[in-house]
C-alpha cells in the first residue's frame, strides 16, 4: 500500500472520460475498452465567456420567456393553492402579462395553445384515458364561472356538517342494475383525482380483468371540486357521459380540496359554514350528472391518510360526501377509508386474501401501491356485486 | 428542489451570481456552496439534511481513520467499518421494508404467527443511493492508497455539491476535489456547452418524457390486461424512450449546470440505445454507476482473474446488486438478473470465438443494425421489469404481446410514434450537431443567447404538461 500522497494530491486525475483503475485491470462489464469520451472536443470553435456575460443571457432568456409565457404563467398562478406563494406570484407576473398583452407577444402563447388543441378558458387536460382537452362547457354548465348554477333545482335545502342541520335522509339502496354479460359488459367510468386515479386502476384491474366490466379512468392529478377555475369536473363528467355512456360512474374526490374557494367575488374561508355549503353544492352536481338518465353511481370516501392534519381535513369531506350521497336514490357511498384504516388508525400495510401483509400505501401516506389499488378494487367489487347486482361476491 | 421549476431558476440565478463573485475567497466560497446544497436538499424534506450531513461525517472520520492507521489491519477495519456503517444507512432506508416484508410472508407460509420483524414504512430520502456511493468510494479509495482525505471543507462541498446531489452522476473524488481546491477562472466559462446541456435536457424531461409517461406508459402499465399487443408493444419502447429521456436530461442539465459553475463532470450516457451488444450498452449507460460498479464490487469479487465460471458468478453477482440498488424489489433484482445472465453469456461467446480462433463477426450494415435491434429489444425486455410494479404486471404485458393483437390501439397514436423515434433517433444524430450548434451560440451577442434561450424555454414549457413529475432516478 502506497502511501506517498500529501494532503490535495490525487493519483488519477481523469475528468469527463471514466478513470482507469489504478490496479491497471480493466475488465467487467463497463471496461472491456476505454470508456468512450466526452463527445465535445474541447477548444474546437467553442468560445469560453465570461461569467457576466453568461448571467445577462440567462437572466435575458428569462426575461423573453415570462414575456412570451406569461399568459400561461398567470393561469398556472392562478389555479395553485391560495395563499402567500400564490399572491406573490400573481404580483410578480401581472406586470409582464400585461407587457406581454400590450406589444402582441400574448398572441404567441394563445397561438401556441390552439395548435395544441389547448383550451386556455379554464380546463386543464385530462390526466388519463384517451381524452382529448376539454371542449365548449355542456349546457346547464358554466365552464369558466367558479359558481355553478344546478342544472335543476335542489330537492333540498343546502346543507352543511355544521351542529343543528337538518337530519339527512335515510339511506335508500339503489335498484340493481342490469346483469353484465360477457357479450354486454358494465361500462364503468371512474373519476377523480390522483387517488381517483389509483382506484380507478385497481378497478380496471380487477373489475375489468373478469371481462364483464368495461373501466374507464380518466382521472386529473392535483384536482377537485374546490378549484373549477382550475379544472372543470361537471364540465368533463358532461364530456365523459357523453362519450363513453357509462353504466355506472364512480367518483373520488377530496385531496386537494381543503382549501379556501370563491364564487364570484366571495372568499369562502376553508371549512367555513358558507365553504360547506357551497361544496356541498359541488358535490351535488356531479352526482346530478352521475346519476342522471337513471345511471348509477358510486361515491367513493377519500382514503385514511398519514398526515394528521390531512386527516382530519379528510374525514370533513368525507362527511359532506356521505350526506349529499343519501339525497339520490342512484347513488351509493363506498367507505374506503374504512377498509384501508386498522382499528380506525392509518396503517400502511393491510393483510391480503392471502393472508400475507402487503404494503399498500406510497411514501407519501396518501396514494397507493398497485397492491394497494388491487385491494381497492378487490373491496369494491365485492360491494358493488352485494350492492347493485344482489349476488356474492363469487358471481359475476 | 426540481431542475425544471421556478423555484430552482431563482435559486440557481442567485448561486450563480453568489459563486461567482466569492471566486477570489475560496473559503467563503466553499462555505456558500454547502449552504446552497444543503438549502437544495432542504426544498425536499429539511430533516434529511441530517442525514447528508451525517454521512459527510461518518465518511471523513472513517476516511481520516483509515488514512492514519498504522497497520494494514488496522486500515482494513476502519475501512470496513466505515463502510459498513454507510451500507447500513443505506440499507435501513432502502431495504429494511422489503426484508421486513419477506421475513414476515416467509414465515406466514411455514404456519408462523405474527411477525418476525415491525413493518415500518421507512421514507426513502432522496438521492440516497448516490450520495452514499460516493461517500464508500471515497472511503475505498483512501484505503487504497489512490487518495488522501481532504480537508473537512473540501469534503463538504464534494459530497453535497447540489448539482450531482440527488441523482448523480456519481462524481469520483479524483474527478471533483481537484476542481473544488483551484479557483476558477470567471471569464472562461463553457456557456455555449451548458446552455445547450440545459436546454437538451428540459426538453427530453419536460416534454419527451412527460409525454410519453402520461399518453401511453402510465396507462398500459397500470392494467396490461385491456390494453392491445400494439399498445403494449410500444408502451415498452416509450418506456424505454423515457427512462432515457428522463434520466440522460437530468444528468444533461446537472453537468450544464455544473459547468456554469466553472466544474466539469464525467458524462453519463453515451446514445446507449445504438449499442450492439449488452455489455456495450452498459458502457454507454449511466456510465458512473457502471463503472463504480467494476471498481467497487466487480474487481474485488475477482473480476475476470479467477477463470470464466467464477467471472460469469462476478458478472451475474454485479449485476444482481446493480438491480437491487435501483429498488426494493424482486422485479429489480430479476431486472439485474437478466443483464448479468447476457453479459456473460456474451462473455462465453467472446471466449469461445477467441479459443476457436474464429473471426470477427461482421460489420456490414445488416449485421450492425440486426445486432442493435436485438441489443435494444432485449434492453427493453429487462425495462418490462424494471418498470412493472410486479412480477404478474410484467408477465401480464408480455402476455399481451402474444394474445392482443387485432384489437384497436387508441393510445399508439403518432404523437407517440414521434416522441418515441425522437428520443431513439437524438442518439444516432452525428457527435458534431451538437458542437455546432453550441459553437455558433457561444459566439453570439448576449442579448442574442437571451433571445435563443428565452425562446426555447417558451417552446419547453408550451410543449410540456402542467407540472413536471419528478424524476425517475430521484427514487433510487
Amino acid at each position: 500500500m502506497q502511501r506517498t500522497l500529501r494532503p490535495g494530491e490525487t493519483r488519477t486525475v481523469v475528468v469527463g472520460g471514466g478513470a482507469e483503475p489504478v490496479n491497471g485491470q480493466v475488465d467487467g462489464p463497463a471496461s472491456q475498452r476505454p470508456q468512450p469520451g466526452p463527445r465535445h472536443r474541447r477548444g474546437l470553435g467553442r468560445r469560453p465567456e465570461p461569467a457576466g456575460k453568461a448571467l445577462i443571457a440567462i437572466v435575458i432568456g428569462f426575461l423573453v420567456w415570462l414575456l412570451l409565457a406569461a399568459p400561461a404563467l398567470r393561469r398556472s398562478a392562478e389555479a395553485s393553492p391560495f395563499g402567500a406563494r400564490r399572491t406573490a406570484s400573481i404580483i410578480v407576473l401581472a406586470p409582464f402579462d400585461a407587457l406581454s398583452r400590450a406589444v402582441g407577444l400574448s398572441k404567441v402563447d394563445s397561438a401556441a395553445e390552439s395548435a395544441l388543441g389547448r383550451n386556455t378558458g379554464g380546463n386543464a387536460q385530462s390526466n388519463t384515458g384517451s381524452n382529448g382537452p376539454v371542449g365548449a362547457a355542456p349546457s346547464g354548465v358554466d365552464a369558466t364561472h367558479p359558481t355553478l348554477p344546478p342544472t335543476r333545482p335542489h330537492p333540498h335545502p343546502s346543507v352543511s356538517t355544521q351542529p343543528g342541520d337538518v337530519a339527512p335522509p335515510p339511506i335508500v339502496y339503489p335498484a340493481t342494475v342490469r346483469k353484465p354479460t360477457l357479450a354486454h359488459p358494465l361500462t364503468v367510468l371512474a373519476i377523480g383525482d390522483s387517488i381517483g386515479i389509483d382506484l380507478g386502476y385497481g378497478l380496471q384491474r380487477v373489475m375489468g380483468n373478469t371481462g364483464y366490466y368495461k373501466v374507464i379512468v380518466d382521472g386529473k392529478i392535483s384536482t377537485g371540486l374546490a378549484r373549477p377555475d382550475y379544472f372543470n369536473w361537471p364540465a368533463q363528467l358532461s364530456l365523459d357521459l357523453r362519450r363513453y355512456h357509462p353504466d355506472i360512474v364512480v367518483a373520488l374526490f377530496g385531496l386537494n380540496d381543503p382549501q379556501a374557494m370563491r364564487t364570484g367575488s366571495a372568499y369562502l374561508p376553508t371549512f367555513s359554514r358558507s365553504w360547506f355549503n357551497e361544496y356541498s353544492r359541488r358535490v351535488d352536481k356531479i352526482l346530478e350528472l352521475g346519476t342522471s338518465d337513471g345511471r348509477h353511481m358510486v361515491w367513493a370516501s377519500g382514503p385514511i391518510v398519514s398526515d394528521a392534519h390531512l386527516r382530519h381535513d379528510m374525514n370533513e369531506l368525507n362527511g359532506v360526501y356521505r350526506k349529499q350521497v343519501r339525497y339520490y336514490p342512484n347513488a351509493y357511498f363506498f367507505d374506503t377509508w374504512r377498509h384501508t384504516s386498522s382499528n380506525g388508525s392509518y396503517t400502511a400495510f393491510l393483510t391480503g386474501p392471502n393472508g400475507n401483509k402487503f404494503l399498500a400505501r406510497t411514501g407519501d401516506g396518501d396514494h397507493f401501491t398497485n397492491d394497494g389499488e388491487d385491494y381497492l378494487g378487490r373491496i369494491f367489487l365485492r360491494e358493488f356485486r352485494a350492492r347493485f347486482l344482489g349476488r356474492s361476491p363469487q358471481q359475476p | 428542489m426540481l431542475f425544471p421549476t421556478t423555484d430552482f431558476a431563482i435559486f440557481f440565478v442567485i448561486v450563480f451570481l453568489a459563486s461567482w463573485l466569492l471566486q477570489p475567497t475560496p473559503v467563503r466560497w466553499k462555505f456558500f456552496m454547502i449552504a446552497a446544497s444543503y438549502v437544495f436538499y432542504a426544498w425536499w424534506d429539511w430533516h434529511f439534511i441530517f442525514l447528508l450531513a451525517g454521512c459527510t461525517a461518518v465518511s471523513q472520520l472513517g476516511a481520516q481513520l483509515t488514512y492514519r492507521a498504522r497497520s494494514e489491519a488496522a486500515m482494513r477495519w476502519a475501512m470496513g467499518f466505515t463502510v459498513a456503517v454507510l451500507l447500513g444507512i443505506l440499507f435501513w432506508f432502502k431495504y429494511y421494508l422489503f426484508l421486513a416484508l419477506n421475513l414476515d410472508n416467509g414465515y406466514h407460509i411455514v404456519g408462523g404467527h405474527g411477525l418476525v420483524l415491525p413493518l415500518l414504512q421507512v421514507t426513502l430520502p432522496v438521492g440516497i443511493s448516490f450520495f452514499t456511493f460516493m461517500a464508500i468510494s471515497y472511503v475505498v479509495d483512501v484505503y487504497r492508497g489512490t487518495v488522501v482525505p481532504a480537508s473537512w471543507l473540501d469534503y463538504g462541498v464534494y459530497l453535497s455539491f447540489f448539482p450531482h446531489l440527488v441523482a448523480g452522476p456519481i462524481v469520483r473524488e479524483a474527478e471533483l476535489m481537484p476542481q473544488i481546491r483551484t479557483r476558477r477562472d470567471p471569464r472562461k466559462v463553457d456557456f455555449g456547452r451548458a446552455a445547450w446541456l440545459v436546454l437538451s435536457g428540459l426538453f427530453l424531461k419536460v416534454v419527451i418524457s412527460s409525454y410519453l409517461a402520461t399518453q401511453i406508459v402510465d396507462p398500459v402499465f397500470a392494467n396490461p390486461g385491456q390494453h392491445s399487443a400494439l399498445e403494449a408493444l410500444f408502451a415498452i419502447y416509450g418506456y424505454a424512450v423515457q427512462i432515457f429521456s428522463d434520466f440522460a436530461g437530468y444528468t444533461n442539465i446537472a453537468i450544464g449546470v455544473a459547468l456554469l459553475l466553472g466544474f466539469e463532470f464525467p458524462q453519463n450516457f453515451d446514445s446507449p440505445y445504438t449499442s450492439q451488444s449488452v455489455q456495450e450498452f452498459w458502457r454507454r449507460w449511466h456510465m458512473t454507476l457502471s463503472r463504480w460498479l467494476r471498481d467497487y464490487v466487480y474487481i474485488p469479487l475477482g473480476g475476470n482473474r479467477k477463470g470464466s465460471r467464477r467471472t460469469y458468478i462476478n458478472l451475474m453477482a454485479t449485476m444482481l446488486l446493480g438491480g437491487l440498488w435501483h429498488g426494493a424489489s424482486w422485479t429489480f433484482v430479476m431486472w439485474g438478473g437478466l443483464h448479468g445472465g447476457a453479459l456473460a453469456w456474451e462473455h462465453h461467446r467472446a471466449e469461445r470465438r477467441k479459443r476457436l480462433a474464429l473471426p470477427d463477426p461482421p460489420h456490414d450494415f445488416a449485421h450492425v443494425a440486426l445486432r442493435r435491434f436485438v441489443t435494444f429489444n432485449f434492453v427493453c425486455l429487462g425495462w418490462v421489469f424494471f418498470r412493472a410494479g410486479s412480477f404478474a404486471t410484467a408477465l401480464s404485458l408480455l402476455l399481451r404481446l402474444i394474445v392482443g393483437w387485432f384489437q384497436s390501439s387508441p393510445l399508439v397514436t403518432w404523437g407517440v410514434l414521434v416522441a418515441i423515434a425522437f428520443g431513439i433517433g437524438v442518439q444516432y444524430l452525428p457527435d458534431d450537431v451538437g458542437f455546432r450548434v453550441q459553437s455558433m451560440f457561444s459566439r453570439m451577442p448576449a442579448w442574442v443567447q437571451g433571445v435563443a434561450i428565452g425562446a426555447g424555454l417558451f417552446v419547453i414549457s408550451t410543449l410540456g404538461p402542467q407540472g413536471v413529475a419528478p424524476f425517475i432516478y430521484f427514487r433510487f
